[in-house]
């Protein structure tokens, strides 16, 4: 049975006028219709339950209604609708440092906020000087509370209310005080509540801290319940969104689509991926994308700096011999024509971007971007009966034979004051002395115009696990490894590798369609 | 909750689980309510030199410039007139103790219940139990005096405890009422300030009634805290009990105010929270 139910729980909560106004205030503001009270719901249908052992973190930006659900879950408020139910002890930590006498001594506190807590004098007795020894607060015993620094404040706080094992602890920011030191020796006390049976909830700030002890995360935005679930998965939704690249309405969206289930989940909204969502959705399969990174496109990812459309990875022209291939990719791009480089009959850069033209790809495919495949895969093992993977296969099966390498280059990217820096896209540099091979100034790609222009230069080097992996690098070591990849790929029918990284095929642009097209078609 | 709510129901229905489960509670919050009034005496003793010795200090300072007043400069002689401003004093210093200390205890606790889930009414309790240890003190000093104006102590000393007592409940009804009114309204502090000077003048504290007509003098009745100061000087001047009447009089006061509080309490208990 769970420690906690909390059951469409919605408060609401009155502010307004009557903070302090006196009575002939009052009665005057009555008299004349000038009373205003507003009253909001800070929480709305809140629903949860805890388990033992289980310790919900809840995450929401100022406002949000965490520290009113806490007060409702504690007692101290009552839910205007809806139920809490605790079978069990409480102890609610709620804004820590504060509610300490300070003109009490750190002795007389202690006891004082341990008779608070429900301890009893016998208890408190026994515990004390544990207490201080844990709040390292020896030398402070008897000196006045006001001479405590808040971090101080803080630990003694924090070790008074873990000294008991309570069925439920509640912990508003009480982790986010005191150095590292301390920050290490209250997680680790918190580990050992945990770990003896209690449920916790903790509202923080530090994500980290909420990625690192909570087993699941909810997730609440003016007092509305936006999600709750998995840690990982939630956090990284929240993250974006408290980075603003991704709207709220958008983080809603993608964890309902998370918690769908699909006929293809497709990892990577590179080409390959973008093109076989594309197909398979035409065809009425359902597919859901996602990327680890938080544009689409893969190695030609766009973005737009100082109005410039730059590819993040190095300059990307599309190019192809097959009409058939140009006519696809133009159902989702208007493309300016790139002369030279490639000598074939199709050339060109897409208007607005790479990024701008998968978007287009996959119109109306259900798309979540940062996202990790493998906390995916561990949040929602069971997602989609088949997975469509382009990201690199050797780290699909966790580098067991070793790493797949890739050639590799570096950008240095560089915003210039003046209008035009080389009169065309790419300039190739020959025996350069800072090893650069070439310069691309981005706004010739597509005539741009506007103040300032961004070029990049390009250096080739060595390759690491760590650096983005385009090409691969081929050889007869990497052909080898490449072998026992595919030996164990062949062993999970589920699974389909495609694209760049998952094939280790120097696919072009179009290529990789084609590949994706074809494979669809197999399907 | 609502189990705990139908559980409450369920108790009610039986009286004695009723009594147990309160006896439960107060245990429960035996050691926070002793820790809260150590706190309190703590602090209000912290910063005065004479410490608790001042509180018995004052009120007999009061009661020194008053008798002077009155029997050297105005000539009052009425038999035992220092015990009887002594009566006055001693009541109402208590009663406006315990009830403006009372005032304050919602407000100035808020930094506790707003985060801790306790009965509010422990502040205002302990808050009391100071006052009443004041009380006892200038008690003691009280009688000492009574012994040296040759006053008899009878068996009808005892039925001081019938006052004191309501006194207590009195004090701890009013002082719910105004803890709860000044969440509200600050200004209830002034105001009240001006009504318990008003009180003092009308509790006949350094008068004798009987200076008005009979008709007056059942108006002196009115006031609670009149009936407690009479009751006093009643037992201990005049050694006479007053009439059953007179108790259920005062009885009915104590029950007015007391279950006024309650219901302020109980009303407001989880609506301060917005106010603070």
């Amino acid at each position: 049975m769970s420690v906690l139910e909390v059951h469409n729980v919605s408060i609401r909560y009155k502010t307004g006028d009557f903070k302090d106004i006196g009575i002939k205030e009052y009665v005057m503001r009555k008299l004349t219709h000038n009373y205003h009270v507003k009253e909001f719901w800070a929480d709305k249908d809140v629903s949860f339950t805890l388990d033992r052992g289980e310790m919900l973190g809840i995450i929401g930006s100022n406002g949000a209604g965490k520290s009113t659900l806490l007060k409702a879950v504690s007692g101290i408020m009552e839910p205007t609708e809806g139920y809490v139910k605790c079978s069990g002890s409480i102890a609610a930590l709620l804004e820590l440092a504060s509610g300490f006498d300070k003109e009490l001594t750190v002795r007389e506190n202690t006891y004082l906020r341990g008779a608070m807590l429900g301890y009893t004098r016998k208890f408190m007795d026994e515990a004390y000087e544990e207490i201080i020894r844990f709040a390292e607060l020896e030398d402070f015993q008897d000196r006045p509370f006001k001479q405590l620094s808040s971090g101080m404040k803080s630990r003694l706080a924090f070790a008074i209310a873990s000294m008991v094992q309570p069925d439920l602890l509640i912990l508003d920011e009480v982790l986010s005080v005191g150095d590292g030191a301390f920050k290490a020796k209250s997680e680790a006390k918190m580990r050992q509540i945990i770990h003896g049976g209690a449920a916790t909830i903790l509202v923080s700030h530090s994500l980290r801290q909420i990625l690192q002890l909570c087993t699941k995360v909810l997730w609440l935005d003016k007092g509305e319940q936006v999600a709750l679930g998995d840690t990982t998965i939630l956090c990284g939704l929240y993250q974006q969104y408290q980075r603003k690249t991704m709207k709220l309405d958008q983080a809603k969206k993608s964890w309902a689509w998370l918690n769908g289930h699909y006929d293809y989940l497709i990892v990577g909204a590179g080409f390959y991926g973008a093109a076989f969502a594309r197909e398979m959705t035409d065809r009425g399969k359902k597919c859901l994308v996602v990327d680890s990174q938080l544009l689409p496109g893969g190695c030609a990812a766009c973005e737009r700096v100082q109005g410039v459309t730059v590819h993040k990875f190095g300059p990307h022209i599309f190019h192809t011999d097959r009409q058939d291939l140009w006519e696809y990719a133009n159902r989702f791009a208007e493309f300016v024509p790139y002369d030279g480089g490639f000598g074939e009959t199709w050339q060109g850069v897409p208007k607005g971007g790479y990024s701008a033209m998968v978007k287009n790809m996959l119109k109306g495919v259900p798309t979540v971007t940062g996202l990790d495949y493998q906390d995916l895969a561990r949040a929602f093992p069971r997602i989609a009966d088949k997975v469509v993977y382009t990201g690199p296969i050797d780290g699909f099966f966790e580098y067991r034979h070793g790493r797949l390498e890739y050639d590799s280059f570096r950008y240095e990217q560089e915003q210039l004051e003046r209008d035009d820096y080389q009169g065309r896209a790419i300039v190739e540099l020959k025996d350069d002395p800072g090893g650069c091979t070439r310069v691309i100034e981005y706004k010739h790609f597509l005539g741009e115009s506007g103040p300032g222009t961004v070029i990049a230069r390009e250096y080739p080097q060595a390759w690491s696990p760590k650096r983005p992996d385009c090409h691969p690098a081929g050889g007869e070591r990497n052909e080898a490894v490449l072998q026992k990849y595919l030996a164990m790929a062949a062993e999970r029918p589920d699974v389909i590798f495609g694209g760049r990284q998952g094939e280790y095929r120097d696919y072009t642009m179009a290529g990789a369609i084609d590949a994706a097209r074809a494979r669809a078609a197999r399907e | 909750m609502k189990k705990q709510q139908a559980a409450a129901r369920r108790s009610h229905a039986l009286g004695d689980l009723e009594i147990t489960r309160s006896l439960r509670k107060l245990k429960r919050y035996q050691f926070l309510f002793e820790e809260l009034v150590k706190r309190d005496f703590k602090k209000k003793y912290k910063r005065t030199v004479l410490g608790m010795g001042w509180s018995i200090l004052a009120p007999l300072l009061h009661l020194l410039v008053l008798s002077m007043v009155f029997t050297r400069l105005l000539g009052r002689n009425q038999p035992h007139f220092t015990i009887y401003i002594f009566c006055g004093n001693l009541i109402f210093t208590f009663f406006s103790d315990a009830t403006k200390g009372g005032m304050g205890t919602i407000m100035g606790n808020a930094s506790i219940f707003t985060k801790v889930n306790v009965p509010k009414y422990l502040f205002l309790l302990s808050r009391n139990v100071q006052a009443l240890i004041n009380f006892g003190l200038i008690l003691v000093v009280f009688f000492i005096f009574v012994a040296f104006d040759g006053l008899p102590f009878t068996w009808k000393f005892l039925c001081l405890v019938y006052p004191i007592c309501g006194l207590i409940l009195f004090n701890i009804g009013v002082g719910m009422v105004l803890s709860a009114l000044f969440v509200f309204f600050r200004d209830t502090q002034y105001l009240y300030d001006v009504f318990t000077m008003l009180l003092m003048y009308m509790s006949a504290i350094f008068y004798p009634v009987t200076r008005f007509p009979e008709n007056i003098q059942r108006l002196f009745l009115i006031n609670p805290v009149y009936l407690f100061i009479r009751y006093f000087r009643l037992i201990v001047i005049d050694s006479a009990v007053p009439s059953f009447a007179y108790h259920m009089l005062m009885l009915a006061d104590v029950a007015v105010v007391l279950a006024a509080g309650c219901f302020m309490y109980k009303k407001f208990n989880t609506r301060f929270l917005y106010y603070v």
